[in-house]
């Protein structure tokens, strides 16, 4: 699932012998939905819709993380707080697979419990700025 | 470069793929995704001439995959799910072996085992290599007659981390 | 090929004692020669079955090279291999009795056209089954009948006459025939007759081991 990811220029989902779904893997994690930027920051955050977690986070949702957070950035020397930490959350393959057949896409090895631990950990890209 | 059309399976009453369509460009990789069971290697062995679709149409490099499978078979490269490798040759041996079989005059073998790390162990029995020098094996063989199209089915299926 | 020296020796040679007068061995030895080569050849489809099952036979099938020329490689080096421990069988033979040595060349072609039929029926069988069990669960329940129903280890002149027509509708009686002529200069059946059906199933069975494997999918 990752070299698919990683090295298709497009991908074709199937799933009990149909095409559900075909696309570069950009179009197809939009058909889930948006990706989700989590941040710890200093000061106020202000300037774009967020929420606040109890575990002091913010969280943003935006239609690409990639393309957010060097607005972010700008946004931050604008309005004057600091950015301590990024993590954002784009949706994998899987979560499209499940979006579009509500099933899980079991890796064909079966997928021992560590297996699927890594995968998880593998779709959640962090980046740590200070 | 690869036209699918409409293609059905059926072995007995169960129906494997139930009209697949796609396009495939030239310079593009295309990737398959789906749980077990869900048709992945199924298209690929029609689309690679092992196995005849029920109904539909496939073309692959400008060639019928039904009615003109001598030459789609010229045209591709596979990477099959479990090892197609005979056991009891040595890695040089397994190369020499596609190279007859392709009509390969002057195989470059060492340009395709080097890279891959096999050419220091070229003349030993593919038996006591592990899952990984196997795979890297197959991927050299699928690549030695420089085909126009490559099949991976599963590739990275038993390689080594 | 140890069997067939048990064969040839023990139960030959033990025969051959009790039936004074008659050499047994005489008419046995061609049967033997045949046996050997017989019950190689028919396990020729085991290569098949092992690179189906080790996953070789994909590699062969998705390549452009002709397949019919690549399993008629594989049935005639088969054949070689069959003709040469029946060639060390009837060497010892020739040991033991006496028989005719201008009969050796024919009755090696004679072999090597059974070991042709029969290879490509048993690569016929393997392409259709399985697995490794299948295939030799089906090889067991023919090979015996086969031997018994080719004259090679008693004449089919004895025989009630159903058994003889399943003799006669057995390949292999032809070349126990055509190698038993022209060893021992014993004979039920006209020579020409042996070699145009013997002939004639070999060309039938090639081809149809051929188009087999021209058409074979995996499934």
């Amino acid at each position: 699932m990752d070299e698919a990811e990683r090295l298709a220029d497009r991908v074709a989902i199937i799933d009990r012998g149909k095409i559900v779904a075909i696309g570069s893997v950009e179009e197809l994690k939009r058909l889930v939905g948006r990706d989700v930027v989590y941040l710890k920051v200093k000061g106020r955050f202000k300037g774009v819709e967020h929420t606040k977690l109890p575990d002091g986070k913010i969280k943003v949702d935006v239609e690409n993380a990639m393309a957010f957070i060097p607005k972010l950035f700008e946004l931050a020397s604008k309005k004057g707080f600091k950015i301590l930490e990024i993590e954002y959350r784009r949706p994998t393959l899987n979560d499209v697979f499940l979006h579009l057949t509500g099933r899980e896409i079991r890796d064909e090895r079966g997928g021992s419990i560590k297996e699927i631990i890594a995968r998880r950990m593998r779709a959640f890209t962090t980046i740590i700025y200070r | 470069m690869i036209e699918v059309e409409n293609l059905v399976k059926r072995f007995g009453n169960l129906t494997a793929l139930k009209g697949i369509s796609f396009k495939v460009k030239r310079g593009e990789t295309f990737a398959f995704l789906g749980p077990n069971g869900a048709g992945k290697t199924t298209t690929i062995h029609i689309l690679t001439t092992l196995l005849k679709p029920t109904s539909g149409r496939a073309v692959v490099a400008g060639y019928d995959v039904v009615k003109e499978e001598k030459e789609v078979r010229k045209m591709i490269g596979i990477v099959f799910q479990d090892p197609s490798l005979d056991r009891d040759l040595t890695a040089y041996e397994n190369m020499l072996i596609h190279a007859g079989v392709y009509g390969i005059k002057n195989p470059r073998i060492d340009e395709m085992l080097k890279p891959v790390e096999l050419w220091d162990i070229r003349n030993k029995v593919v038996r006591f290599f592990s899952g990984g020098m196997q795979r890297r094996l197959e991927i050299a063989r699928a690549l030695l007659h420089e085909p126009e199209v490559l099949f991976l089915d599963e590739p990275t299926l038993g390689l080594d981390p | 090929m140890i069997n067939s020296i048990v064969w040839l020796i023990f139960f030959g040679m033990g025969w051959s004692g009790f039936m004074r007068g008659l050499n047994y061995l005489r008419f046995l030895a061609p049967g033997i020669f045949m046996i050997t080569i017989f019950s190689h050849s028919v396990f020729s489809g085991i290569s098949v079955i092992w690179d189906k099952e080790l996953g070789f036979l994909k590699e062969v099938l998705v390549a452009p090279a002709s397949r019919k020329e690549s399993i008629a490689g594989r049935i005639i080096g088969d054949s070689i291999i069959a003709i040469v421990q029946g060639i060390v069988i009837l060497t010892l033979s020739f040991l033991l009795v006496r028989m005719n040595v201008l009969g050796i060349l024919p009755s090696i072609v004679f072999g090597f056209l059974l070991a042709i039929a029969f290879s490509s029926l048993g690569v016929c069988i393997a392409l259709r089954t399985r697995s490794m069990e299948g295939f030799q669960m089906i090889l067991s329940i023919l090979i015996l009948p086969l031997i018994f129903l080719s004259g090679a280890i008693f004449p089919i002149d004895a025989m009630p006459s159903w058994m003889k027509v399943l003799a006669y509708l057995n390949p292999m009686t032809y070349a126990v025939d055509g190698a038993r002529v022209y060893l021992s200069g014993m004979r039920s059946l006209p020579i020409l007759l042996d070699w145009v059906i013997l002939s004639a199933v070999t060309a039938l069975s090639l081809g149809l081991a051929m188009v087999s494997f021209e058409r074979s999918t995996i499934e």
